[in-house]
Order: structure tokens, then C-alpha cells, then sequence
């Protein structure tokens, strides 16, 4: 089994904006008139290659998500995406980390979506559920006093409709469907795994044990991030009696790698600092709308943050981020000894934008960090260095064949009752002798007529 | 300013009475003598017995109460809109001994003002509203309270006259004003108003309810700040239209009328100093 699985994760920023300290916010209320589409073609294409580069790379996965109305994360679809990639890519793990379901008016089309894109990528899909960012509540008219219930509620819908047989009645406080029922089912059984991605807060990663659902920290410092691991590996023993697989525990650290640590650096600083200053420049008044959080779970976290001394994304340094561990930037060796590091000390089993595109990075300085970090960093953890996908059975058939002596056929035939009470099989009807047969007389001149 | 976090009682704070409704402590400021005057706060200003208040219980016996959520009153799980906590002011009414009241209410106090007078007329005698949010006027949208950035409240709020208003923070706001257990005062508050008017933040079905309360001839009067940048102009003129009420408009001042001109808003609400005749529907 391998060490650490490591996957691509990209946010599709929009970085051609002014900097962050001449913007109130880089979401919500900047103009959308920066945006040319004629750009994002341009960038969308070289995001695609990005992407789809990581499957020849050998990376675990590769992750998309879904953000609103900014330009920090431009994929608002994130379901589109992982279909194109599903259509671009064979065998490598497709995330959606994650739908924002609470802003999705009702939770089944979400589980119809990630079931189709499941089933036509064979089975490939990761479906992360979150709540979406503070700020998406001021674009999206949902009502943020309301999102943490909607999204549980929405979470257990979609869990129901893919592992119960329909219909069934949902009845909850928030969504109320009569007939739930919904076709297709997701190819992998019992379902496609579920991520839930988190900051730290003490009730996400409580939800999240109890559910056994493997827990992703979002960008945060080391001791955020160690302190939130070890809540989570504690609740799992303690409260709900069972070991948490390193599995289960998936951190985002954005990573890059260079020949050198000098060189790594160079290159990585004025991308890291696009993303913090400008990507992340969100104000406490479109971050936190009122409601998203109680005033007293909110006050506990502005004492914890003070306390400690936690910053705001756009006012640390490039060296701070390096030593607090937002980020790990450096030499193979250097980004090997940190995984390696984090690996044994975390408990964690999976590695977040390990390589990959961030802020304002151009094209080549992606692939060529996603290159390094394939040939360099991913074989020391790894037997054989082959990625988790190439040793585990798809669960679609990858062939028809295959498909042919393990499903064969299904248990109903299409068949058309035809007026003497007799059924005409669909699939074969054409066939003058089945027809003859199914009629119990010879064909006369023109077939379906007395 | 400060970012202590030890909570400092904002001016004009003073100790609240309660009285139980349905279990909820409801916290509640009363004073003077006169008609009885049910007092509406908005989104902000709670815990305070303001200079306006005291002007306008020279003239009533004006009866303030924090809804739950705001102030000193715990929320209740149970009031979830707008018609849950028109049933919540029922029952408040009653257990505060009163029948039927003068209502006012100032900016969000004023649509639950109305929506309190279009349920249950028969216990309104009055109804006055202040800057009152509720409508839609098409191009004229209400400042999205929810969103604001603080640096704009001086300008939104006070028509850039804020000095003296430090503490009077109507959003918000971020930990400098007033330290952190204020800041997390405001967001919960922010938040119970969020839980009422986040997804709507008009209700087209005013436009027919309030003239019915004008057919039954209930006594009304709208009150607005001249230069109001948080609730446009169109929306007081509209407001008397429907509920064919008198509008009054007090000159020079913004939406923080309350704070900035507390004489000659409660002037307006009831004129002083001859004495105000309770009217009969």
C-alpha cells in the first residue's frame, strides 16, 4: 500500500485583476467586467492540460470544485468539469471537493449529476460535500442562517438516494420531496466516496467522524492543521470506537518543486502571494455573513484566532507562509523530508495540490513543477511508484467483453406486448423468425399491420 | 475604539425588565405615560434607551422590547419567519397586559410594525413607521445591510457625520469597534435578522395587504429621513401611498434619524407637546 496518495487540485483562478490592496474583495462585488472570455478560453485550455496531464504523471487524482462569483476559483460547475475530464482521462480519480450543496435549490440533482459523471468515467468519482464559502451566500440570495441544517439535511438526502431503492418519501425540515427516485444510480457501490473538507471547526470534524467520512483540511497553518487531525484520529477513538485509517485524513498544502530550494522559491513567490493577497483578499463582511456561523461558535473562533495569532491570508509574508506550513516549497528532497515529515507525524494519507497550479501561475511553471514532482517527489512513497488506480479493479467493466462475462445481460429484456397478448422481444423483433414467432403466424406484406 | 474583550455596555445602555412569553425572557424597556406605544427596534441599536426613546416617552407609555435574537433576548428555535414572530408579539402584547397598542417601528422594526397591523388590526391603534424596510420599489433597491463594508457605514449610516457615534455600529463591523464580544454580539444579531429577511428581503404581498389596513381605516404614518442612502426615498412615499398614511419628513438627516435627530423624529412620530388622542379603527 502506498505511503501518501497524491493529488492535483485546481481552483481555476481568473488572475488578471488588479492586486488585492486596490480591491474591497476579490469575490463578491469586483466587476465582473474584468473578466474577458475570450482569456479564459486560453486559460481553460491550459487548466484542461494541466489536468489531464496528471493522469500520464501518475497522480492519485485530480480535484476541481465549485466557487461563485470571483476570481479566486472560476469553476461555478464543477460537475461540467468532471465530466469533460472524465471524457479526457481513463483511469485516474476525478474529485469534486466539493459541490456547495446547501446553495443547490434540490439535493438530487446533485446526486443525478455525480451519479451520471460516476457511471460514464467508470466509477472514478470523489464527491466532496461542502457548504460553500461565506461569501457565496451573498451571490446566491441562499440564506446563510440556514445553511449548516440544509447541508446536512441535503448530504443525508443524497446519501439515501443513492443507496436506498426508490421511491421513497423525503420529509425533512428543509426539503420535502414526494417521490425521490432517482435514475441513474452512481456506478460505485455502495456509493462514490464522500469527502468533506474543513477548516478545524470542532463540530465539522465531530460530523464528519461520526460519519466516517475522510476529513480534508483546507489551507491552514501546521498546528491548525496537527490540531485538527488529532481531533479528528481522538473523536473517531474515543466517541465512535474505531481507528481512522490515514485514509481518511487529506490535507491541501500547496506545493512546489524545483531543482533547488533557491530556485524553488524564486519561482513560487509572486504566485503564493497572488493567491493570498489578491485570490484570498475576502473581507469579514462578505466571508462571514451573519447567520453562517452562531455568535458564539463565531466569537470562539475570532478568541482562538487572536489567541494564537492567526493572521488574515493577506497579511503574511512569503516567509511565514513557508515556516507557519501553509505552503512547502523546495528541493525534491527538501518537499520529500516535509511529506515524509507530515505523513509520520499527522497520521495523514493524502497530499492536496501536492504540485499542480496556483494564483497566477503561468502554464509551463505547472507542468514543469507537476514533472518534477511525478519523477522526484511521488516515487519515495510509493511501491513500484504506481498510483492507487493502477492497482485497484475500476468498477465499471473497461471493456465490452469484460463487460459481457462479468454484468451479462439484465435480468428484464425490452419487450413490446403486442396485440395477442404476447411479448415481442425489442431487441430482436426485427428478426422476421422471432417475429413469426411471436405473432404465432406466417408475415403478411407489410409487419405490424392486421 | 478598542479590542478588549471584555464586553463595555454600549451608551444609553440600560438594564432591561423581562417578561415570559412562551418560556423566552423577553427583555424590554418601558417608560412614560401616554398611549401605549410599542417600540420596534431594527437591525441595530438594541440595548439602548436612546435620547429618542426618552423624547418619545415624554408623550407615551412607550414599551420597547429586544425580539428574540437581539439584545438581551435568547433566541427561540421556533420563531423562523416573520409570521412566527407576529404571533411570538400577540402573545407578548398579552402578556404585557395590553390591548391595543400604538405600534412603531423603525427600518426592520417597521415591516414587522405592518406585518403585525395586517394580522392582528384589531389590536393596532396607531401604527407609525420609521425609515421602514419591507417593500420593493423597482430601481430603488434598500442597501444590503448584510454585506456592507464597514468602511462605508459613516457615509451609509450617518451621511458622513458619524463623530459621537463610535459605539453605535450598525453592521457588523470588525473587532475595532467595540472589541470582540461586541463584534460577536452584532453578528449574532445581524444573524436573527438574517433569519427573518435574508431570502426575502421584500414581501410583494404588502402591496395588497397594507391598503386593506387603509380601508379599515387604520391611523398611520410614515417617517424618513430627508437624505436616507440606506432606505431610498421611493419606499416612505410608497409606504403612505398604500397605507394612505401622512408622511413626514425629517429635514437634513439620514437614516440614522434615531441617533442624529432623536427631538424632531419622536416630533414626528407624535407631535409634541399637545397630546396625542387615541384614535379609534
Amino acid at each position: 500500500m502506498n505511503r501518501l496518495e497524491f493529488y492535483m487540485f485546481h481552483l481555476m483562478p481568473y488572475p488578471f485583476i488588479p492586486p488585492g490592496e486596490d480591491l474591497e474583495s476579490t469575490w463578491v462585488t469586483l466587476p465582473n467586467t474584468h473578466f474577458d472570455a475570450r482569456t479564459a478560453h486560453k486559460l481553460y485550455l491550459e487548466y484542461m492540460d494541466q489536468l489531464v496531464s496528471c493522469e500520464r504523471l501518475g497522480y492519485d487524482g485530480i480535484i476541481v470544485n465549485e466557487h461563485h462569483q470571483n476570481a479566486f476559483g472560476t469553476i461555478a460547475a464543477p460537475n461540467v468539469w468532471a465530466a469533460y475530464l472524465a471524457a479526457r482521462t481513463s483511469r485516474i480519480r476525478i474529485g469534486i471537493v466539493g459541490n456547495a450543496l446547501p446553495l443547490h435549490l434540490n439535493p438530487l440533482r446533485v446526486a443525478e449529476e455525480i451519479a451520471m459523471v460516476d457511471i460514464i468515467s467508470g466509477g472514478r468519482i470523489i464527491s466532496g460535500h461542502v457548504r460553500g464559502m461565506g461569501a457565496e451566500y451573498h451571490s446566491s440570495g441562499q440564506n446563510p442562517t440556514v445553511s449548516k441544517a440544509r447541508f446536512w439535511e441535503a448530504h443525508d438526502l443524497i446519501l439515501k438516494a443513492w443507496t436506498s431503492d426508490g421511491p421513497f418519501t423525503w420529509q425533512g425540515e428543509h426539503y420535502d420531496i414526494e417521490h425521490a427516485n432517482i435514475w441513474p444510480k452512481p456506478l460505485q457501490r455502495p456509493h462514490p466516496p464522500i469527502w468533506l473538507p474543513g477548516t478545524g471547526s470542532a463540530d465539522t470534524i465531530d460530523e464528519a467522524a461520526r460519519r466516517r467520512i475522510p476529513y480534508m483540511q483546507t489551507t491552514t497553518s501546521n498546528h491548525v492543521t496537527k490540531k485538527s487531525f488529532e481531533t479528528y484520529r481522538r473523536v473517531c477513538e474515543e466517541k465512535y470506537g474505531y481507528e481512522a485509517a490515514p485514509t481518511q485524513l487529506a490535507r491541501v498544502v500547496p506545493t512546489y518543486v524545483a531543482e533547488t530550494d533557491a530556485q524553488a522559491r524564486r519561482e513560487f513567490m509572486p504566485h503564493v502571494m497572488w493567491f493570498f493577497r489578491t485570490g484570498l483578499r475576502i473581507p469579514m463582511h462578505h466571508l462571514m455573513p451573519p447567520g453562517y456561523n452562531t455568535a458564539e461558535s463565531f466569537l470562539r473562533g475570532m478568541k482562538g484566532r487572536m489567541a494564537a495569532g492567526v493572521k488574515d491570508f493577506w497579511n503574511l509574508s512569503y516567509d511565514e507562509l513557508i515556516d507557519l506550513g501553509y505552503i512547502i516549497v523546495g528541493s525534491p528532497q527538501t518537499v520529500a523530508e516535509k511529506y515524509a515529515e507530515q505523513q509520520e507525524q499527522y497520521g495523514l494519507g493524502a497530499m492536496i495540490s501536492a504540485g499542480g497550479h496556483l494564483g497566477s501561475m503561468p502554464h509551463w511553471m505547472v507542468m514543469k513543477n507537476m514533472q518534477i514532482m511525478a519523477e522526484e517527489v511521488m516515487p519515495h512513497f510509493r511501491e513500484q511508484g504506481r498510483p492507487v488506480w493502477a492497482d485497484t479493479r475500476p468498477a465499471g467493466a473497461t471493456t465490452v467483453s469484460e463487460h459481457a462475462a462479468t454484468v451479462g445481460r439484465p435480468p428484464i429484456e425490452p419487450v413490446l406486448r403486442l396485440d395477442n397478448g404476447k411479448d415481442l422481444p425489442a431487441r430482436t423483433g426485427h428478426i422476421p423468425e422471432v417475429l413469426a414467432e411471436t405473432l404465432g403466424q406466417a408475415l403478411g406484406p407489410s409487419l405490424g399491420q392486421d | 475604539m478598542s479590542t478588549t474583550t471584555t464586553p463595555v455596555p454600549p451608551r444609553w445602555h440600560t438594564e432591561p425588565r423581562t417578561v415570559d412569553v412562551h418560556g423566552v425572557p423577553v427583555a424590554y424597556r418601558r417608560a412614560g405615560t401616554g398611549p401605549p406605544t410599542l417600540f420596534l427596534h431594527g437591525h441595530w441599536l438594541t440595548r439602548r434607551w436612546l435620547p429618542f426613546h426618552e423624547q418619545l416617552s415624554e408623550r407615551a407609555d412607550v414599551i420597547a422590547p429586544e425580539l428574540p435574537g437581539f439584545g438581551a433576548t435568547p433566541a427561540a428555535p421556533w420563531i423562523r419567519d416573520r409570521t412566527d414572530l407576529v404571533l411570538f408579539l400577540r402573545d407578548l402584547l398579552d402578556a404585557l397586559g395590553t390591548d391595543r397598542v400604538h405600534v412603531a417601528g423603525y427600518g426592520l422594526g417597521g415591516w414587522i410594525a405592518a406585518d403585525l397591523a395586517c394580522h392582528f388590526p384589531e389590536r393596532v391603534a396607531r401604527l407609525s413607521l420609521l425609515a421602514p424596510f419591507g417593500l420593493r420599489v423597482p430601481e430603488q433597491p434598500i442597501a444590503d445591510i448584510f454585506a456592507m463594508n464597514p468602511a462605508d457605514y459613516a457615509d451609509r449610516y450617518f451621511n458622513a457625520a458619524a463623530d459621537g457615534f463610535d459605539d453605535c455600529v450598525p453592521g457588523v463591523g470588525t473587532a475595532d469597534l467595540g472589541g470582540v464580544e461586541e463584534f460577536a454580539h452584532r453578528y449574532g444579531e445581524l444573524g436573527a435578522a438574517g433569519a427573518l429577511i435574508w431570502t426575502r428581503r421584500y414581501d410583494l404581498a404588502l402591496e395588497w395587504r397594507l391598503p386593506w389596513l387603509r380601508e379599515r381605516g387604520l391611523p398611520a404614518r410614515v417617517v424618513t429621513g430627508e437624505l436616507d442612502r440606506i432606505v431610498p426615498a421611493g419606499h416612505p412615499r410608497r409606504w403612505a401611498e398604500l397605507l394612505g398614511a401622512d408622511l413626514v419628513t425629517v429635514a437634513g438627516i439620514g437614516h440614522a434619524l434615531l441617533l442624529q435627530a432623536p427631538k424632531a423624529t419622536a416630533d414626528a412620530v407624535i407631535p409634541a407637546p399637545a397630546p396625542v388622542e387615541e384614535h379609534q379603527s
